[in-house]
């Protein structure tokens, strides 16, 4: 009895093994996980790179999604990236800062002078360099999402210039660049977290608060926020990562595969967020939200501080390296 | 020195330090609600500071309490055993303690220590390292490991 049993056992492995063997030759399967809800154009763009992937490579490389926060937040999934344990993931510049500094760089306020600027920079060299700084932190770029640009909206008062902002309460991101441009524009900067700011909108614990439009939408701010200020203020694109680990698995071949499906998926979530972006104003619009178109030139006047502040710091050649960009 | 008095110490080092801590973390939650509600310049390091502060009382104060028995349990069937068989029982739940204290909680998180040290990840808004944070995992497996080691000699003598 008991040799039987022993040997259904072996049998039940070999059969496992073998079966997992064959599999693994053929498909490669890459784990793709990111913080961002099933609807969001992040979401759709990455489906879209799984298929291109698939598409180019013959069904050799599959990618599985895990979207919504399912494998934790973006400073986790950066980890589960360096340790190798997912294969990709989408995360904003910003959550990047505390592993690599040089992404420090892209919460400056008014850093681009528009969109034009925005995508030369991260096409060209600048970009190119800043996609492989992180490699001695197991960190590979792969390419830049479009976030598009954060606005204030406020509960009680317009902002048409900074003075209007003084000694108002505004929420900004527990970063210590987005605290500091706030002050410099004579708000006080108040770090909540970004569940929590529903009720303190509605509670008057910040009067206002900043993001893009597709946020500022979707997460129904609009219903007790009553004024947009298009000011624009800062541009910080989404990045593309994958591990060193999970790159140097891969051969040159699969490589360039995953490479050519990363730039239809960019070109594609580009035209994406643009359309979104532009239904979520026509929707607050409609909702009564009163759009303010700001004089920009006061902002920018306003974060001189800051930009004084980079030129003399570490980053300064980078800095203007990226404001020559013509 | 007996073992006995190793842990009588290092427990009363742990109880005295997580009190400290939590004296802390009531101040910096009160000094975050002031800022915020009766100045202009609300504090923007408390909310993280709190959560670090929260996270090492978490892994001190569950090995503390491990050694005084008040995690939860269901003792209910248990204590319909006889005692040489509850015995047993406990003697098996310490070698589970113990895989888990040395697999996941001193392997798992001195390599999680190690590598948000050797990449130089800092906190976004103390620029603190991280390492200090993941640090309380791998203490806290070798506290566990000190209590699970006690808690078997005591029950070996009954």
């Amino acid at each position: 009895m008991k040799t039987i049993m022993i040997k259904l056992a072996l049998l039940a492995f070999t059969v496992v093994a073998l079966a997992s063997c064959s599999k693994s030759h053929d498909v490669r399967v890459l784990k793709l996980a990111h913080g961002l809800d099933a609807k969001h154009p992040v979401h759709l763009s990455m489906v879209y790179f799984a298929e291109q992937l698939e598409k180019y490579s013959g069904g050799e490389m599959q990618v599985q999604i895990y979207p919504s926060g399912q494998l934790g937040s973006e400073r986790e999934l950066i980890e589960l990236i360096q340790i190798g344990s997912i294969d990709f993931t989408k995360v904003s510049a910003s959550s990047l800062e505390p592993f690599i500094p040089k992404m420090k760089i892209f919460s400056a306020p008014y850093l681009f002078r528009d969109g034009e600027h925005l995508w030369k920079v991260l096409n060209g060299p600048i970009g190119k360099e800043l996609l492989d700084s992180g490699t001695p932190y197991r960190i590979q770029g792969l390419g830049y999402y479009d976030a598009g640009s954060r606005s204030f909206y406020t509960t009680k008062n317009p902002v048409e210039s900074p003075a209007d902002l003084k000694g108002m309460k505004i929420r900004v991101m527990n970063s210590p660049s987005a605290v500091a441009m706030v002050k410099s524009m004579g708000g006080a900067p108040t770090p909540i977290s970004w569940g929590e700011l529903y009720t303190s909108l509605q509670q008057g614990v910040v009067d206002g608060a900043e993001n893009n439009l597709p946020s500022f939408y979707l997460s129904k701010h609009y219903e007790v926020a009553k004024y947009l200020i298009l000011d624009e203020h800062t541009s910080i694109p989404d990045v593309v990562i994958t591990g060193t680990k999970s790159w140097g698995r891969l051969n040159d071949q699969q490589r360039e595969w995953v490479a050519k499906a990363m730039s239809d998926s960019v070109s594609y979530e580009r035209k994406l967020w643009h359309k979104v972006s532009q239904e979520s104003l026509a929707a607050v619009r409609e909702a009564g939200v009163k759009v303010i178109e700001a004089d920009k030139s006061a902002f920018v006047e306003s974060v001189k501080p800051i930009h004084e502040a980079i030129e003399s710091s570490e980053y300064g050649k980078l800095f203007n390296n990226i404001r020559e960009v013509r | 020195m007996s073992l006995a008095k190793v842990c009588n110490r290092v427990d009363y080092f742990l109880e005295v330090f997580t009190s400290a801590l939590m004296v802390g973390l009531v101040l910096d939650v009160t000094w975050q609600v002031v800022t915020r509600f009766f100045t202009d310049n609300p504090s923007s390091f408390t909310e993280e500071l709190a959560r670090f502060f929260l996270i090492w009382i978490a892994f001190l104060g569950a090995a503390h309490v491990f050694r005084k028995g008040a995690h939860l349990g269901l003792d209910y069937f248990v204590e319909k055993f006889s005692p040489d068989a509850q015995n047993k029982i406990v003697k098996t739940i310490l070698v589970f303690v113990v895989i888990f204290s040395v697999c996941i909680l001193l392997i798992g998180g001195s390599s999680l220590a190690y590598l948000a040290w050797d990449l130089d990840q800092s906190s976004a808004s103390l620029g603190l390292p991280i390492s200090i944070v993941y640090l309380a995992i791998p203490v806290s497996g070798v506290l566990f490991l000190l209590f699970s080691a006690e808690s078997f000699k005591n029950y070996s003598n009954i």
